[in-house]
């Protein structure tokens, strides 16, 4: 059976779920849009293809189960959200005409290296030119880092290398360069976007 | 505790689908309760993708990755992001490497140039002194929807006296369809329509801060979805002061 949907919630509903999350109504905010940020890669990396109906799912769960009981007994609450995120994933994959789903049983996609899967020339040249645009505007030792990163290869010890010239773990070194990346990627994906509006570079 | 290549290996597996159930769930239970390890396993899957491109990964990984990440739209966007990055060649941007003298020429030319431009600037300078643009100053706040006039509990915003644009940030209650833009609008308490934007790309608005006199607000936000339908997301109500 199809779920209400989040935007059922009422007002109070989601008040109260984020009274669950936290008594400060900025700080139960910022928990919300974090718990929201786990439940879409948790669904995304248990290989479902929508990632977004799911994670609203388990929030509709919680916040009627919290108008119904009130209080929720969670030694840690986001912990809470996982253990319901399961529950729906588990479902899910017993919907009719979901059992094909699960990952193990999913077919490979298209090569990468295969012309026919890719973009169509003209996004691609887009991206590019936004892209440019955006490694540009950061910071020189950002880019700086990002070129090394990538200048030494994608070899282990070709990282491990570059982790040891900078004094850092190699664990550190990647989440700083994962870091810059995902900026690099909102970044071109605003302009993207923007360009699809408008048709004028941001 | 587990030592930290132990840590790696297991976060990997993982992002491969390489773990048993169980395992799957300890590691889930990790990332749902340390930000530390979510940001690992994030940053663990943005190598595999570049791993991916340059073709590094081994066949069973290699089909691990594909099944798992490029079925859905965004792992499908995120591995175009990684692929345009690295086709732009980072290495454009690369400092090359430069023979001594080379350097001691560039050295000797900067020398030169600065100091002529040092007697250029002290003159300019003077004559500049009072034409440099300030900065507009940007002050933010994170709204969230739900709150009605009326009720106890109102969102108190305190805009300094020398803030030019108010950044407010909406959290959202739910999705919103594939491709949708934001429009925002802002109503004084009497109703009357102040400011409005639509095609934003995010539910987040610069209001320029001198037109809004201390007053309670609503901002409404709606949706516009790709094919033209509107939904309304709700209102987020607050009470602005001066100070």
């Amino acid at each position: 059976m199809r779920e209400r949907r989040n935007w059922d919630l009422s007002a109070d509903a989601f008040d109260r779920l984020l009274a669950f999350l936290d008594a400060d109504r900025e700080r139960a905010a910022e928990a919300y849009e974090q718990i929201r940020r786990r439940l879409l890669k948790f669904f995304e990396w248990r290989g479902s293809a929508n990632p977004e109906e799911l994670a609203d799912r388990v929030i509709d769960r919680v916040a009627r189960r919290l108008m119904q009981e009130r209080e929720l007994k969670a030694d840690n609450r986001y912990v809470y959200f996982h253990g319901v995120a399961l529950n729906v994933l588990r479902e899910h994959w017993r919907e009719p005409g979901r059992q094909a789903e699960p990952i193990e049983k999913a077919e490979p996609v298209a090569n990468p290296h295969d012309e026919t899967a890719r973009w169509e020339r003209l996004e691609r040249e887009r991206l590019l030119t936004v892209l440019e645009e955006c490694v540009r505007k950061l910071a020189p030792a950002s880019r700086d880092l990002v070129v090394e990163y990538h200048g030494a290869g994608v070899q282990i010890e070709a990282r491990k290398s570059l982790a040891h010239t900078l004094g850092i773990p190699l664990n550190a070194l990647r989440i700083r360069v994962y870091r810059i990346r995902a900026a690099l990627e909102v970044c071109a994906d605003r302009a993207m976007k923007q360009i699809s509006e408008t048709g004028i570079p941001g | 505790m587990q030592d930290k290549w132990q840590d790696e290996s297991r976060f990997h597996r993982y992002l491969l689908g390489q773990l048993s159930e169980d395992e799957q769930i300890l590691v889930e239970q990790e990332y749902f309760a340390s930000d530390q390890s979510f940001e690992q396993l994030l940053a663990l899957e943005d190598e595999l993708t570049y791993r991916w491109l340059s073709g590094d990964l081994a066949p069973a990984e290699r089909i691990g990755f594909e099944r798992r990440f490029l079925s859905t739209e965004t792992g499908k966007r995120h591995a175009e992001f990684a692929r345009a990055l690295e086709s732009m060649g980072a290495k454009r941007y690369r400092p090359r490497w430069r023979p001594v003298w080379a350097a001691l020429a560039a050295a000797a030319m900067l020398l030169f140039v600065s100091a002529m431009l040092f007697r250029q600037n002290r003159e300019l300078r003077t004559q500049l002194a009072h034409v440099v643009t300030p900065q507009p100053i940007t002050v933010a706040f994170l709204l969230t929807p739900g709150l009605t006039r009326g009720t106890e509990e109102l969102r108190r915003i305190e805009v300094p006296a020398q803030a030019d644009v108010l950044r407010l940030e909406m959290t959202l209650r739910r999705s919103v369809p594939p491709g949708a833009t934001f429009r925002a609008a802002l109503h004084t308490a009497d109703g009357r329509e102040v400011w409005s934007q639509g095609g934003l790309s995010k539910p987040i608005v610069e209001v320029p801060a001198r037109i809004l006199l201390p007053d309670e607000y609503d901002l409404l936000l709606q949706s516009v979805a790709p094919t033209g339908t509107v939904d309304d997301l709700g209102g987020y109500h607050f009470a602005l002061s001066r100070r």
